[in-house]
């Protein structure tokens, strides 16, 4: 057991204390899928990642916490870097500074991490220990934290199971990286129940690993993901941040999530249904934009654009994607200069018009049927082949295609694939007849 | 569906304007509009009208996109009729159900579910579509699923499309490329990884440069304290060194002062600077006086030498007067004789009037103007009568010519024969013509039907039999066939079930075996006698056993035998110990042992059905032979051989086809005799006729006979047609012969009462009576000239007099202004006025110069005023500033001023040398700095000395830092070039940019490369399924579009890419690139109008299809075969032409039937009009009245060249009072024709 001596904030005049609780900081790792193009802020959306760390200081030192827990993934991955370290070592001597501890865990991708190895932290600074769990005791404010860091990138053992038991009179803090019984898109490290956590007998589980916030409260126990500081690409959208957790003698009183991310992702959809020009439509993107910008004034913006729109406008913009997307993109940066737009789809809400036949149209609709079907089984050789073949030229990146918005070259989605082809395809036509 | 009108209520220049497209009910309406009439503007109105108003449209600049309205009324077979108007989105009905908004379904459903797009797309080609597509014949190459898909979707460029996918595709990405935006995307992002991994740093490496920081840091500390000290030694050293010199002079000075004070008086330096200040003011004052009194005496002098002309100046004002009038006098001599010529020219005009008057003096007379007008309008109405009397004398005369000729022709013409009788037997035999004629087809028609029962009896083997005897065969039923084929099928079915069953058995019985196999090679299984053996064996021992306890007796032998040789109770325990053991095993592997078992007992079962199913099989076979052997007796009994029941029931159709035709024939025969004799009848009947009309008939058969009455009646009717045509005509020419009579009689009286009243006129004009009309006309003329020239000569005389009278007055003025100036007697008044000019001039040029010296003067005698007040000022201030000095009136002044300053300017270098001592001092007051020199106990060498050496130590030290503090900066460049914070991770960020550029691209490469090969596939394959029915009726058109230059359309669909051709009339194959342009044009229209109709027949309700000035390009021929193609699509649907050629207009009536066009006119528009115009648009009505009416005007004024009358209009022939007022109000209103004037004093004319 260790104990660490932390500044009171009682002696502030309050009658309760404040700790920040946040997780999978992934210093320096780099936004994805964002293409970039004439006007896009790309110098705004650097370093987003250290932002939102130095945004998570300032915020734990007007708030006057007594303590902030990071619960894993400070770096990313085995990207080795000092600059890195060094940057985190400033912002934890800042908080020194203001007299505020921190207690780390190591997660996954800080066991695999070189920095993690060599850095010395800065005395305010505490890491759990990686082969058995440890606790640190702020006497001062009343605090027994738990905990244990990652020995190895995959940890299967349930490490929870053999956290200390808890200390009668403190406010006793579980901080653990795990994804509990597994969730979609994280490796299921360090599995554990909520049942069992909730009878460990704390009072607050820290947990990081887990992207998107999330909060339990079984038997009066807190179990809660804080989500990740900062959110990297499109599937990591919406609000960003870290739990502030206000305490007293009677446990935990209130938590609150705080908005910390530099750059927020969103998915938005506009329906252009009713828009008849493409004048039109690009007013109304725009204004939808906005509108989101005004709703989330916090910085920079990446943004997905997905469209409804039937035809004729989505038979144009189909033809002429290339010069609608530019348009809509030099019209949003001439409007701010705080927002990335990452992809523009449209989703044409009738490809198919059933009001006459017409036989051209009809053959071209047939043909990507028996695709889909499979009765032109050497087409679908022939386009799996084809993906396959352009997949692979993207080397060691080939395997993560599909989760940068290259969808379509993922042979699983050839059903969408055909759509967006049929769509393509009867625009050129219409469009030229 | 058709459209019958379209209703412009509020559109583009349009206002309650009508497209009539109603007529006609089969074949092409041709919508003629000149350049500007709003052609194109009608053609939107019509889509609109059917799909809607769309929002921006570009006939919104009269009304706003909201006001636009349209309406239109369709009609169909299905349907019934709509009637409705639009306005922005609304539709309302008008007619029947007036008001009601149409829902969008019934609308929907008259347009048989057809969108705008696709309207456009398939049943509406333009110009420029067939411009286009007539191009992209070229790009196709012929290339027939291109074509065939193309003309059914109605696309212009399907290459187009191709093209723009593929380079699409190619500037995305190729396999090997290196200037694709996926490749570029890639590589930038490889590189800018590996430059980033090359920018992090490691921790060790920036340990070490931050420890270089620290060392560096310490050695410049060091340094700086050994430099403090040695600049504190040297700053003492230099400060004595620097004060040692300033003291002594100090000394020197102070010595000095005390001396200048011994000599005289001394006054402060202010008192000194103000006395030599007020002496220098004294001289220059006294300096001043002397030059401005020398100024003032040269002035006066000059003064008194300018000389004035006063007595000139005294006439200036007079003088100046005459200078200006000089302009006016020489103008008026000028005048003076330009004057009396044109009087002169006046007097002879009027001399020359009195001279054609007959007057030999002007007597002042004036003639009534009532007289003069009198006779010149009898004059004029002379000639008209003269012109009447003229015109009525030549029709009386052309009048009694034509009864005269008419008489000679009805004398001419001879009388008719009677064709009663032949009319009569010719109008019985016409209704048989076509039986004559279809005698050869119906003897052709039984010949083929007797030779195909021939030839089909010999292919179905009944080559031999009569006719009766094929009809009599006893064939076996249609059912009987059909069981024999259930029969067969049953047998079938029955032997694969058998051999579904066999195989499945066989199946279980080697997987059975299999296990068996398997089990038994399992490691360790016992043999399955092994426990059998080892327990009978170890039973036999123990009966021999149980034989010696109870005998008491052990057989020996047995024993031996059993133990075979060995110890009897050694064996048996062997033996009971292998059975045990045997049992073990046993048991250890009882589970595989009784699965082997079971093995076994299945694979017994499975042999046995096996061998049951060999029954069923040999059953199942003898059924089928008995069956087979049923079938041949059948056949046997018609004498045909049996074969495949299949074969079979086509034999028997076939046979049954046969005795069709065996019937068929006899019919046709029976037919053909009966229609001989009836056409021979005829033949005799009409031959008899024809004779009796004395002509000979014809031997050529009933149809030249029936021409030849046919002749003879009409040469009949004729002759008696032309009698009574000239009869009818002669009768009305006698009639009009009185009338004529009469109106020559009534022109020559009138001219008779005009006699009279011209002699009465001509009198009171003092004419004489025989005076022409002419001659008269000029008297007239000269009566009203007289006045005027009376008025001119008395004009000129007046102004010649005034003129004279203003040059005298300006030489008497002139006389008065020289008076004792200027004597020269006789000499011209201009001449006297220059003089006069001059000398005034010298005069004011003296006075100007004696004003100036006046002024200078004035200014000279101030100045000597102030020189002089100067001076006694300068005297006063020296006096006081001796008195304040205390000096007597003997002192020299010079001498104080100058020791005063000298003793001063000691002063001044004094407190210079003590400040110079405490600044050396550094900090040390002067009494400080002062002791500090007295203590010294060095010499100024010494010191000198000591002090360079320790600036050199200082020097060195300060170069030691400098080099210290470098090295500092550059270990602190080193730390902090690997701190630059993010490039690591920028680049990364980059890195990440290009790969998702590299992904975008990508993505949208394999959409645009799958998308061109999948309309490569489609183009393939339905140009395959769709060639054959879509060429051959493209093909049908094209030869009709060319008149027949061109045969068909060829398919080659042997080769790689399969091609299209056109064939010429004789024989030669073009390819598409190889035709003219003019021939590719009607290639794609026949092609487009080939899909037309292949889509025309999937569409539920027909549309309209409309034509946009797609003959063009077309020559005459051409265009009149293309007309006759669209007017035939006319009778599948409505066809609308538009077009904006007027030769078009007669094309179409010459080429087209009668009922087969309908022609709508739009006039020109008015494009200065401040509003719409209304009703610009006109049909040609069911006479076709309205519109040539407004055609008759327009040629008409336009052969005119000037302004018609209505009744001018009317008289040239081509117009009638009934068309008059819809015509000229149409015209009028749309600006083509102005109207000057009204009612019956209107005149029109053609706007330019």
């Amino acid at each position: 057991m260790v104990s660490a001596a932390v500044p009171s904030v009682s002696s502030k005049g309050k009658s309760f204390l404040k700790f920040l609780h946040c997780a999978d900081i992934h210093l320096d790792s780099p936004m994805r899928g964002l293409a970039r193009y004439d006007g896009a802020p790309v110098e705004q959306l650097r370093g987003a990642t250290r932002h939102a760390f130095e945004r998570l200081v300032s915020m734990a030192v007007d708030e006057g916490v007594a303590f902030v827990v990071i619960a894993g993934d400070l770096y990313d991955g085995d990207r080795d870097d000092y600059h890195t370290a060094m940057f985190l070592q400033r912002q934890l001597r800042a908080l020194q500074d203001a007299g505020i501890s921190v207690a780390v865990i190591y997660g996954n991708h800080d066991a695999a991490n070189e920095i993690t190895k060599r850095l010395s932290l800065p005395a305010n600074t505490h890491a759990f220990p990686s082969d058995t769990p440890g606790t640190f005791v702020f006497e001062d404010v009343g605090v027994a934290l738990h905990g244990r860091s990652y020995p190895t990138r995959a940890v299967t053992d349930d490490l929870s199971a053999r956290y200390p038991q808890p200390i009668p009179g403190m406010l006793n803090v579980g901080v653990l990286h795990t994804s509990i019984d597994g969730r979609p898109g994280h490796d299921p490290y360090a599995p554990c129940t909520i049942d069992g956590l909730a009878n460990r007998g704390y009072q607050y589980w820290a947990l990081g690993h887990v992207h998107k916030r999330e909060s339990y409260q079984k038997h009066g126990v807190h179990i809660v993901f804080p989500g990740n500081l900062q959110g990297r690409d499109v599937g990591e959208s919406g609000s960003k941040g870290a739990t502030l957790v206000e305490y007293d003698d009677s446990g935990i009183r209130r938590l609150e999530h705080r908005d910390l991310q530099a750059v927020r992702w969103d998915r938005v959809e506009v329906d252009l249904q009713e828009q008849a020009s493409a004048d039109e439509a690009l007013e109304a993107v725009l204004a939808r934009l906005q509108s989101l910008q005004a709703d989330h004034d916090a910085g920079m913006h990446a943004v997905r654009v997905v469209l409804r729109a039937g035809p004729p406008l989505s038979r144009s913009w189909l033809r002429e994607a290339d010069r609608f997307e530019a348009q809509l993109r030099a019209d949003a940066a001439a409007g701010s200069d705080r927002m990335w737009l990452e992809r523009i789809e449209l989703r044409p809400t009738a490809t198919r018009s059933t009001e006459v036949p017409d036989e051209a149209l009809s053959a071209v609709r047939e043909a990507l049927d028996d695709v889909r079907s499979g009765a032109s089984q050497q087409v679908r050789a022939e386009i799996v082949a084809l993906l396959d073949r352009v997949r692979s030229r993207f080397g060691p990146d080939a395997g993560q295609v599909g989760d940068l918005g290259g969808e379509v070259l993922v042979e699983d989605n050839l059903s969408v694939f055909l759509d967006e082809v049929e769509s393509l395809l009867v625009a050129e036509l219409e469009g030229d007849a | 569906m058709r459209v019958e009108r379209i209703d412009l209520i509020a559109y583009g220049h349009y206002r309650d304007a009508s497209l009539d497209l109603s007529r006609p009910r089969n074949g092409l309406t041709l919508v003629y509009g000149p350049n500007e009439a709003g052609k194109s503007t009608a053609r939107r109105a019509f889509l609109a009208a059917l799909f809607g108003i769309t929002a921006r449209s570009q006939d919104a600049f009269f009304y706003r996109p909201g006001s636009l309205k349209v309406g239109a009324s369709l009609s169909s077979a299905r349907r019934g009729s709509l009637d409705f108007v639009r306005q922005g989105a609304g539709v309302v009905a008008t007619g029947d159900g007036q008001g009601g908004p149409v829902p969008p379904e019934v609308l929907e459903g008259f347009l048989g579910g057809v969108s705008r797009d696709l309207y456009l797309r398939l049943f509406s080609v333009g110009h420029d579509d067939l411009r286009s597509g007539s191009e992209a014949l070229l790009d196709a190459e012929g290339e027939i699923g291109r074509l065939v898909f193309g003309a059914s979707l109605g696309a212009g460029s399907l290459t187009g499309v191709l093209r723009r996918l593929d380079e699409r595709a190619d500037r995305l990405y190729k396999d090997r490329g290196h200037i694709q935006r996926v490749p570029v995307e890639l590589k930038d992002q490889r590189d800018k990884m590996d430059r980033a991994k090359k920018l992090r740093v490691r921790a060790r490496d920036w340990e070490a440069k931050r420890n270089a920081v620290l060392e560096a840091e310490q050695r410049v500390k060091e340094i700086e304290g050994l430099l403090l000290e040695a600049r504190v030694s040297h700053t003492r050293m230099r400060r004595m060194r620097d004060a040692m010199p300033l003291a002594a002079q100090r000394t020197e000075r102070r010595a000095r002062l005390a001396d200048i004070g011994s000599k005289g008086p001394v006054a402060s330096r202010e008192w000194a600077g103000r006395a030599r200040d007020a002496q220098e003011r004294y001289e220059r004052a006294a300096r001043e006086r002397a030059s401005v009194a020398g100024r003032k005496l040269g002035l006066d002098e000059r003064l008194a030498a300018v000389g004035v002309a006063d007595d000139v100046m005294a006439r200036a004002a007079l003088i100046d007067g005459l200078l200006r009038g000089v302009d006016r006098y020489d103008k008026d001599r000028s005048d003076l004789g330009e004057r009396g010529v044109q009087l002169d020219r006046a007097a002879s005009q009027l001399s020359q009037l009195l001279e054609q008057l007959g007057l030999r003096s002007d007597d002042g007379r004036v003639v009534d103007e009532v007289a003069l007008t009198n006779v010149e309008e009898l004059a004029q109405r002379h000639a008209a009568l003269q012109a009447g009397m003229d015109a009525a004398s030549e029709e009386l005369a052309k009048l009694q010519g034509q009864i005269e000729t008419l008489e000679r022709r009805l004398a001419d013409a001879g009388a008719a024969p009677d064709v009663t009788a032949l009319s009569r037997a010719a109008s019985l035999a016409a209704p048989e013509l076509g039986r004559e004629d279809s005698l050869v087809v119906s003897r052709e028609a039984v010949r083929n039907l007797e030779s195909e029962v021939q030839t089909r009896s010999g292919r179905l083997g009944l080559a031999g039999r009569s006719l009766a005897e094929i009809e009599a065969m006893a064939i076996p039923t249609a059912k009987q066939l059909s069981d024999e084929q259930g029969r067969r099928q049953e047998i079938a079915a029955r032997r694969a079930q058998l051999d579904r069953e066999q195989e499945r058995l066989e199946t279980d019985i080697a997987r059975v075996d299999d296990l068996v196999a398997e089990i038994l090679a399992k490691p360790g299984i016992p043999d399955e006698d092994l426990l059998r053996v080892a327990r009978s064996h170890r039973d036999s021992g123990w009966r021999i056993a149980r034989e010696a306890i109870e005998t008491g007796r052990l057989d020996a032998d047995s024993a031996s035998a059993w133990a075979k040789g060995e110890a009897f109770l050694g064996a048996y325990e062997d033996a009971v110990a292998k059975a045990d053991a045997a049992a073990d095993e046993r048991f250890v592997h009882a589970a595989d042992i009784t699965s082997l078992e079971g093995h076994r007992t299945r694979l017994g079962e499975l042999t046995e059905a096996l061998s049951g199913l060999a029954g069923r099989r040999d059953t199942l076979e003898a059924d089928a032979a008995a069956g087979d052997e049923l079938w041949r007796d059948l056949w046997e009994k018609v004498g045909v051989q049996a074969q495949e029941p299949e074969l079979m029931v086509a034999w028997r159709e076939d046979q049954q086809e046969l005795l069709g035709l065996i019937g068929e024939a006899a019919t046709k025969a029976a037919a053909y005799r009966s229609d001989s004799e009836l056409v021979a009848n005829h033949v005799s009947a009409l031959s008899s006729a024809i004779a009796r009309t004395g002509n000979t008939p014809d031997p050529g058969g009933l149809r030249h006979l029936a021409a030849q009455a046919g002749d003879i009646t009409a040469d009949a009717q004729a002759k008696t047609q032309i009698r009574r045509d000239i009869e009818t005509e002669l009768g009305k020419a006698r009639l009009s012969l009185p009338e004529r009579r009469n109106a020559v009689e009534s022109q020559r009286e009138a001219l008779g009462s005009w006699h009279g009243l011209w002699a009465e006129a001509l009198g009171a004009l003092r004419l004489l009576a025989s005076t022409q009309p002419a001659g008269a006309l000029a008297a007239v003329r000269a009566y009203r000239a007289l006045p005027g020239a009376r008025r001119e000569v008395k004009g000129f005389e007046v102004r010649i007099a005034g003129i004279e009278r203003d040059v005298a007055n300006f030489s008497q003025r002139v006389a008065a202004a020289a008076a004792g100036i200027v004597d020269r007697p006789g000499a011209e008044p201009l001449e006297v006025v220059e003089e006069l000019g001059t000398r005034l001039g010298a005069a004011r040029e003296a006075t100007t110069r004696r004003e100036t010296l006046q002024v200078a003067l004035s200014e000279v005698e101030d100045q000597l005023r102030q020189s002089d007040e100067d001076l006694a000022q300068a005297s006063r201030d020296l006096a006081a500033l001796r008195n304040e000095a205390g000096l007597g009136g003997d002192v020299e002044l010079g001498e104080v001023i100058s020791r005063s300053v000298e003793a001063a300017d000691a002063r001044d270098r004094l407190a210079e040398l003590e400040s110079d001592l405490v600044a050396v001092g550094s900090g040390l007051t002067l009494r400080e700095v002062l002791a500090e020199v007295d203590s010294l106990d060095m010499s100024g060498d010494e010191l000198a000395a000591a002090t360079g050496a320790l600036a050199d130590a200082v020097a060195r030290l300060e170069g030691d830092l400098a080099q210290a503090n470098v090295t500092l900066g550059q270990r602190k460049g080193e730390l902090e070039a690997v701190t630059d914070e993010r490039s690591a991770a920028d680049l990364e960020q980059e890195a990440q940019e290009h790969l998702a550029s590299a992904v975008t691209h990508a993505s949208e490469y394999v959409r645009t490369a799958v998308a061109a090969r999948m309309l490569r596939k489609v183009m393939a394959d339905y140009g395959e399924s769709h060639r054959g029915p879509m060429l051959a009726r493209a093909g049908d058109i094209f030869s009709a579009l060319t008149k027949g230059a061109f045969a068909e359309l060829v398919p080659d669909v042997f080769g790689e890419n399969q091609k299209l051709y056109a064939k010429r009339r004789n024989g030669e194959l073009l390819s598409t690139g190889a035709l003219s342009d003019g021939a590719r044009d009607q290639l794609y229209l026949a092609l487009r109008l080939a899909g037309i109709e292949y889509q025309l027949e999937h569409l539920e309700e027909p549309v309209p299809v409309v034509f946009d000035d797609v003959l063009v390009n077309f020559d005459d021929d051409r265009s009149a075969a293309a007309l006759g193609v669209l007017a035939g699509l006319g009778h599948r649907t409505q066809v609308v032409l538009f077009s904006h050629h007027e030769s078009l207009v007669d094309a179409a009536r010459a080429a087209l039937p009668d009922g087969e066009l309908g022609v709508v006119r739009l006039l020109p528009r008015d494009h200065d009009a401040a509003a719409p115009a209304a009703s610009v648009g006109y049909p040609a009505g069911a006479d076709g009245e309205t519109e040539p009416a407004s055609q008759a005007v327009l040629r008409a004024l336009s052969d005119a060249s000037r302004p018609l009358s209505k009744a001018e209009l009317l008289a040239s022939g081509a117009i009638d009072e009934s068309s008059w007022s819809r015509a000229i109000r149409s015209l009028v209103d749309s600006g083509a024709v102005r109207q000057d004037g009204q009612k019956r004093g209107a005149r029109y004319r053609l706007e330019t």
